[in-house]
């Protein structure tokens, strides 16, 4: 059994070098679908296996061991040269605030005794799946997408040996984010992820994409810091770096301060307020690696922290603030993203927002909070990958990444837009998840008003934005020609990524109880004020009355109905639009001296009343005070 | 079964009665204005004639949209009447009103699509204040769901004077009465003409018709939950309600999306912050 996890770190990383040798596109394609095959099996063996803690053999294990910690430093060295080259000297202050405090730790702690190495439990489960089935998705879309994108940049030599050999690598470490049991070592992992990021932002070596990943590398690194002082408090109060033990610990209560700066680390990687302009800066990257990020890699390990440890803190006022904190960007990034017209940028402002909505559910002592927040993690996942795929697809074809030039797209795009609707849908309306998940929150966030207000306004804030998007894709015009083919690497990923949102939400309540209950129970069994009785006996049958498959249902027979009226009432005649003045020809109406003037409409962004500057400053200082009461609370 | 038949009802009745209220409606509006009138069942007659109508489309997506609308405000009424929770109750309804919203967008007419973001502004507006009004009956009663809201003994009005007023003041927006007729008006050819409804015609828009008529039947039911525990009272409220909508319509001009934003959130959403703060710290704290 270790060995299979040992794989599922470590092949896609070797996987990474076979890619970096062989620049060939047919080498390529063959292993990406071999890794792919590869990661998906292990995968299911993994899931197979069950709940477990593993333990290494003792020479492994030290081996392991040493070439971590060797790694640990080789990687802050790259990170400091990367500051050198750019001369950031804020990303080497970081590195160095990282590498002080970390050498002084291990040459006073002393050796460090890891029982288990490896934890799987069913939140692992949960991760694993997401990793391990959408990321090769992506890297199989990536395959064609690559290839065109270089092709409009007119390369001389391809750089996509760099950057497949990143996308493995990035995926081997998330496989170590979640499968390891000590801290110290997802501290690693959550590094190379930091690195992975930086690489893959600024893939394309333009300057934009330069500074925008220092950025990223940059707030990240402090999340870094966080991450570590996190792990020498642990240390220094628990006498163990594992979480297994530390979910068994006596009292959590002691373990607030340094669990505060795990989540904190947590919430920059996830790029909560006010880290959020990384994510933001990270759309400059080739849209696969925005699809990564955003679903199964990178900020999802931030949430994956915040959820692992919340048995730690939800019972206490840690809990409640960091509550209050997700719900704040929860609303304000919901807000933000009406002001956007640019698609990549509508879909950060999402992601950062439903990432806010996890940390707030994570953070709430409620069974059905804590089932709200891992749904959302894979609801979400899946969803995200799926539109900034299509978003992706969109702009290869059209040009533009602007939901204004969007207009007609069923026409000239029908495959992708169908795919975009249907993505845009599920973060929306009802029978998909994600609206579960929010209607979870405000009946859970009833015993936290604040985080209530802010789940209030965010859900009202989400509904406009995603409407005017699905409005743009969804408008017809005759006038456009359709542009797309069907073309096998790049759609029949986008099939699969649909078909598993549809999937995830019809068969939400069985997913549940099988991977999400067993979480709970396993977690939270000795801490929190949650009902040990309600515990035992976890099962969903449906979310408050809400059954997925009973609404599905109704779906399916609304859209028969509808086609029976759709036949008692089918249009005989097919008209232009009411423009209410002199019609001519296709939707143009006659103006001043006779002339043709084409319709136009643009959506509202509320630009006069919102600017996303001002909005995003006032932002930054309310969370950044969040943050500071945060630790004003906890530290006595 | 039971529930079977009061499913069946439901969807014939409300319908019924929904239209009746239309029909008053324009009389009163009528009265006050000095004119005769139509006859109370002139909803029904216009309904009639839209059905007779030649069927025609901007495009074939629409129908779905419009389909869609017309399902789920049922679907809302039906699971009110079925005592369930109430904000799946308003999110499927707001699940109604996106559909229609799309099939507003969908075409390429600009005063359906001005219709339809003027529509989501108001939906900006009203959405918070809905949710606050939810979660001031979950303060008091400690459910969400409609039947426990109806065994208690408490009249939700007395405890929760403010959030009624927001809610009442959202009726305006859902009714799209003036002052907040953003989105469309049923008065003549204003300066966005129907709005929403422009490229809506034939069967179409006597689906959308009907599809009000049941989401009236609907809000006026929210407004008997705050007086549930006296039926007399109750039908009272209810009346008078709707009679202060028809004035306040009548003597009012249509302002526009960016102060109506400001006077909801202002004196709407505060008056039911407020409420809720108190009965938080009654009930709940």
């Amino acid at each position: 059994m270790g060995l299979s996890l040992l794989l599922l770190i470590f092949f896609p990383i070797i996987m990474a070098a076979i890619f970096l040798l062989f620049d060939n596109s047919n080498i390529r394609k063959a292993a990406v679908f071999f890794m792919s095959l590869v990661l998906i099996a292990l995968m299911a063996y993994v899931l197979l296996g069950g709940s477990r803690e593993v333990t290494l053999n003792e020479g492994t294990k030290i081996a392991l061991e040493y070439l971590i910690t060797f790694a640990d430093y080789f990687l802050m060295a790259v990170m400091f040269l990367i500051g050198l080259k750019y001369n950031n000297k804020i990303i080497m202050a970081l590195v160095v605030l990282q590498f002080v405090p970390l050498t002084i730790f291990e040459f006073t702690s002393g050796k460090i005794e890891i029982q288990d190495v490896f934890y799987v439990d069913h939140l692992t489960m949960i991760m694993l799946m997401l990793i391990n089935v959408v990321g090769p998705l992506i890297a199989i879309f990536a395959l064609q997408y690559m290839k065109e994108h270089e092709h409009h940049l007119h390369l001389k030599k391809s750089k996509q040996n760099v950057f497949f050999a990143t996308i493995a690598l990035f995926l081997g470490a998330m496989n170590g984010i979640v499968l390891s049991n000590s801290i110290a070592w997802i501290y690693f992992f959550w590094e190379i992820t930091t690195l992975c990021s930086f690489l893959l932002i600024s893939h394309d070596k333009t300057k934009e994409s330069i500074n925008n990943a220092q950025r990223a590398l940059l707030l990240n690194s402090i999340g870094g810091v966080a991450f570590v002082i996190g792990i020498i408090l642990t240390y220094k109060y628990a006498n163990t770096l594992e979480i297994t033990q530390l979910l068994k610990s006596g009292d959590a209560s002691l373990l607030i301060v340094p669990i505060a700066f795990l989540v904190l680390a947590g919430s920059t990687k996830s790029a909560q307020l006010p880290f959020q302009s990384w994510l933001l800066g990270a759309m400059v990257a080739p849209t696969p690696v925005s699809a990564l990020l955003h679903s199964s890699t990178m900020v999802k390990a931030g949430v994956y922290l915040i959820l692992r440890l919340a048995p730690l803190y939800i019972d206490n006022w840690l809990g409640q603030i960091v509550a209050v904190f997700g719900g704040f960007t929860f609303a304000v990034a919901a807000l933000l993203a009406i002001t956007q017209t640019n698609a990549k940028r509508i879909l950060a402002y999402s992601t950062i927002s439903n990432l806010g909505l996890i940390i707030l559910l994570s953070s709430i002592p409620s069974i059905f909070a804590i089932y709200g927040a891992a749904l959302l993690i894979v609801l979400h996942g899946v969803s995200k990958a799926l539109l900034f795929l299509c978003v992706g697809t969109i702009e290869q074809g059209i040009g533009s990444r602007d939901i204004e030039d969007m207009d007609g797209i069923r026409t000239r795009m029908p495959l992708t837009a169908n795919m975009t609707i249907l993505g845009a849908v599920s973060m929306l309306l009802p029978p998909f998840g994600v609206l579960i998940t929010k209607w979870i929150a405000i009946e859970a966030a009833t015993s936290n008003p604040i985080a209530l207000a802010l789940v209030i306004f965010g859900s009202a804030f989400t509904v406009v934005f995603w409407s005017k998007f699905i409005g743009k894709i969804i408008s017809t015009d005759k006038n456009y020609v359709r542009i797309e083919k069907f073309e096998a690497l790049r759609h029949t990923p986008l099939y699969i990524i649909t078909l598993l949102v549809t999937l995830v939400s019809i068969f939400m309540i069985q997913f549940s109880n099988t991977f999400i209950a067993p979480f709970i129970k396993e977690a939270y069994s000795r801490f929190s004020n949650i009902d040990q009785a309600a515990l035992e006996n976890l099962k969903i049958k449906d979310f408050m009355g809400f059954n997925p498959v009973v609404f599905f249902g109704i779906l399916l027979l609304s859209i028969f109905l509808g086609y029976v009226i759709y036949v008692m009432f089918k249009p005989k005649r097919y008209v232009n639009s009411y423009v209410s003045a002199e019609d001519t020809v296709d939707g143009k109406f006659l103006s001043i001296k006779d002339e043709n003037v084409e319709l136009t409409f643009k959506n509202y962004y509320l630009s006069d009343i919102l600017s996303e500057k001002k909005v995003t400053f006032a932002a930054n200082i309310v969370s950044i005070a969040l943050i500071v009461i945060m630790f004003g609370v906890i530290i006595k | 079964m039971r529930n079977l038949l009061i499913v069946l009802a439901t969807i014939v009745i409300s319908p019924i009665i929904g239209g009746l209220i239309a029909g008053i409606d324009r009389k009163i509006t009528a009265r006050m204005q000095n004119r005769f009138g139509p006859p109370i069942l002139q909803p029904f007659y216009d309904v009639v004639k839209l059905f007779s109508k030649e069927s025609i489309a901007v495009s074939n997506s629409q129908f779905l949209y419009v389909i869609l609308f017309f399902i789920f405000n049922i679907v809302a009424l039906i699971l009110f009447v079925l005592k369930m929770d109430l904000l799946l109750i308003l999110f499927i309804l707001a699940f109604a009103i996106t559909a229609l919203i799309l099939g507003a967008m969908s075409t390429k007419s600009p005063f359906s699509r001005i219709g339809a973001h003027r529509e989501l502004i108001s939906m900006l507006a009203y959405e918070p204040i809905l949710i606050a009004v939810v979660v001031g009956i979950y303060f008091v009663v400690g459910s969400f769901n409609i039947d426990k809201v109806l065994e208690t003994k408490k009249m939700l009005f007395v405890e929760l004077p403010l959030v009624f007023f927001a809610f009442s003041y959202v009726l305006t927006i859902k009714f799209r009465k003036s002052p907040f007729d953003l989105s469309t008006s049923h008065h003549g050819h204003q300066e966005l003409v129907k709005g929403i409804t422009t490229d809506f015609s034939g069967p179409m828009l006597g689906l959308i018709e009907i599809a009000h008529w049941y989401e009236t039947v609907l809000l006026l039911l929210f407004v008997y939950l705050f007086f549930a525990n006296n039926l007399f009272i109750a039908i009272i409220a209810i009346v008078a309600c709707y009679f202060a909508e028809i004035l306040i319509d009548n003597i009012s001009a249509r302002l526009t999306w960016k102060i109506m934003l400001k006077l909801t959130w202002s004196i709407a959403l505060s008056a039911a912050l407020v409420n809720l703060i108190w009965v938080y710290l009654k009930y709940r704290a």
